[in-house]
């Protein structure tokens, strides 16, 4: 399969089973609650040494928000309930409640229960005020800009992380272009995330090491200056590999990211530099989720 | 829906609790008219109390031309509609666990005593303890939402601990009085000494020459975001009263009853 002249190769994303929860974050303008957005998931781009992956969804409209100010939409995965609850306490404890104006509120009404405000409110140290309105329980935290708001708890759901695909270019330039663009498309798909930074990751990894303390190290058959040093899996014709990861909260919101994704990196075509499209697995005996990439890119069918 | 037309004039005070929607709503009429309420220690057919009319519909009931001497109006009741027309006597849905009871009328005491979840709406005015306890009980309504467009009376929402009571009248003396939680709403003139003995929870007063105790303190004014919220609730209870709320952006914020180490508030339209 080709599409603009990039090779699509037959193979496939194998990703594995997280648990997620979704977070809205208020403040009185949308740079407040950017801050906050931005605080909260940094370094959160892989469980291997963050604890969590976590990102920025989508900006929200007042309209869309619990209170009416401008927010932003944020996603926590992690490999656990327990390391994920542990992650939700402490990123919004010291980077949500630490921001001037903002609140938090839970972004998901079904699934099991985590601990949010029902945590933090110990810091308003016997002066917090719980306030049920409808069937939500809050916690009015005092602080030094006037009260923090803040959710009881937040729902968890089952979701999915490591869905991804490599962009294989003749430059460095050539890759980063096609990045670029996949990531501007895949941020408008709902219940996604690309953890890495800018959405990007250029040190993909193998499983392993030739030292005993590191459990992962780089993934040298897609290092084009290791190209005749191992058995490497890149053509002659390519000099830079960029990946991008993807956590959704359902298969079909990570087909859909990767079928955008995969489509404007193609965009620039062979003649822009793009040899072809892969995607990173470990044989399909690791991760259940597999995302097959000439599946999710064939031609649509029409009702 | 059935309606329950009570026949003029009961001499002497019915139970009627079991007059449930969700209990009797979806009963045929003859069988809904030879069940037996007790009165002055006799039973009687509902016949014999009350003209039926209209079609069984689960869940929904009507009682029309009701009197005081009608009583457990709604009590524990769990789901359903209840209207009710008329004005009742005392402890209109006390104990109350869900669904909504609809006055259009006036209630006398104890309105949603101990109530814990569900909605009254009443469109006339109430009496004493409204949202208070139950006689004997330590708190009173501990969830729900109680609206009465018009007065309420003495010790409304008494040790309130849980729920939302709103009054768009005038209220009695020691509206609040003891509150444990729950959020209490006044958008008219409250009487002497609201809030005395509170230990925590909100008081919305809209009427800003009002009276507090001087066991309150002042915080200032402030912007809360839990107004939003309450506002955007309240929409969905009454529109009419949601935009009542809109001058509380800003709120001037009173903290008590310091008198008894409470920490409650009451909050004031702020500038």
């Amino acid at each position: 399969m080709k599409i603009n002249g990039v090779l699509i190769e037959d193979t496939f994303a194998e990703a594995f089973p997280m648990k997620a929860t979704r977070l809205l974050i208020t403040a009185a303008n949308a740079n407040w609650a950017m801050h906050a957005a931005q605080a909260l998931t940094g370094f959160a781009t892989s469980v291997i040494a963050c604890g969590c992956e976590a990102g920025i969804e989508r900006r929200l409209k007042p309209a869309e928000t619990p209170d009416g100010r401008p927010g932003v939409s944020v996603l926590l995965f992690a490999t656990s309930t327990k390391e994920l609850t542990r992650q939700l306490q402490n990123r919004v404890g010291q980077c949500v409640l630490t921001a001037p104006t903002s609140a938090c509120f839970a972004g998901l009404e079904e699934g099991d229960a985590l601990p949010l405000g029902k945590a933090l409110r110990f810091f308003g140290d016997g002066h917090q005020i719980a306030k049920k309105i409808g069937s939500k329980r809050y916690w009015r935290v005092p602080v030094m800009d006037g009260e923090f708001l803040c959710e009881d708890v937040t729902r968890m759901t089952k979701a999915i992380g490591g869905g991804n695909f490599l962009i294989l270019a003749e430059t460095q330039a050539d890759a980063l272009a096609a990045s670029e663009l996949a990531v501007a498309a895949m941020r408008k798909i709902p219940e996604v995330i690309m953890p890495f930074p800018g959405g990007v990751v250029r040190s993909g990894s193998k499983v392993g090491s030739r030292y005993k303390t590191l459990p992962a190290s780089t993934n040298d058959r897609y290092c084009p200056t290791l190209k005749q040093v191992v058995t490497s899996a890149l053509p002659d014709s390519v000099g830079a590999v960029l990946e991008i990861v993807i956590d959704g909260l359902s298969v079909e919101a990570i087909n859909e990211a990767t079928r955008v994704g995969v489509a404007a990196a193609c965009s620039r075509g062979r003649k822009g530099g793009i040899v072809a499209i892969t995607a990173g697995n470990y044989g399909g005996n690791l991760g259940p989720f597999h995302f097959k990439l000439r599946e999710i890119m064939a031609p649509r069918r029409r009702r | 829906m059935i309606t329950l037309r009570l026949r003029l004039p009961v001499p002497s005070p019915v139970d009627v609790s079991g007059l449930q929607p969700a209990l009797v709503g979806g009963l045929e009429l003859a069988v809904l008219g030879r069940m037996k309420l007790r009165m002055d220690g006799k039973t009687r057919t509902i016949d014999e109390l009350f003209a039926l009319s209209g079609k069984p519909e689960a869940d929904r009931l009507r009682i029309t031309g009701v009197t005081p001497a009608l009583e457990g109006l709604g009590t524990e009741m769990r789901e359903g509609l209840l209207l009710l027309e008329g004005d009742c006597g005392d402890a209109v849905g006390a104990g109350m666990r869900g669904g909504e009871i609809r006055l259009t009328g006036n209630a006398r005491h104890r309105v949603g005593a101990g109530m814990r979840a569900g909605l009254i709406r009443i469109s006339g005015s109430v009496g004493d303890f409204a949202g208070g306890p139950l006689p004997g009980a330590v708190s009173g309504m501990r969830g729900g939402s109680l609206l009465i467009d018009g007065n309420a009376g003495a010790r409304l929402a008494d040790r309130l601990r849980r729920g939302l009571i709103l009054v768009a009248g005038d209220t009695g003396p020691a509206p609040a009085s003891q509150m444990i939680a729950g959020t209490v709403i006044i958008l008219g003139t409250p009487g002497d000494s609201p809030g005395s003995g509170m230990r925590r929870g909100s008081l919305l007063i809209k009427a800003g020459d009002c009276t507090v105790p001087p066991t309150f303190v002042a915080t200032g004014t402030h912007e809360l975001s839990f107004i939003t919220l309450l506002m955007r609730h309240l929409e969905t209870l009454d529109p009419r009263h949601a935009r009542a709320l809109r001058g509380f952006r800003r709120v001037r914020r009173l903290v008590g009853d310091r008198g008894c180490g409470g920490q409650g508030e009451i909050l004031f339209p702020g500038r």
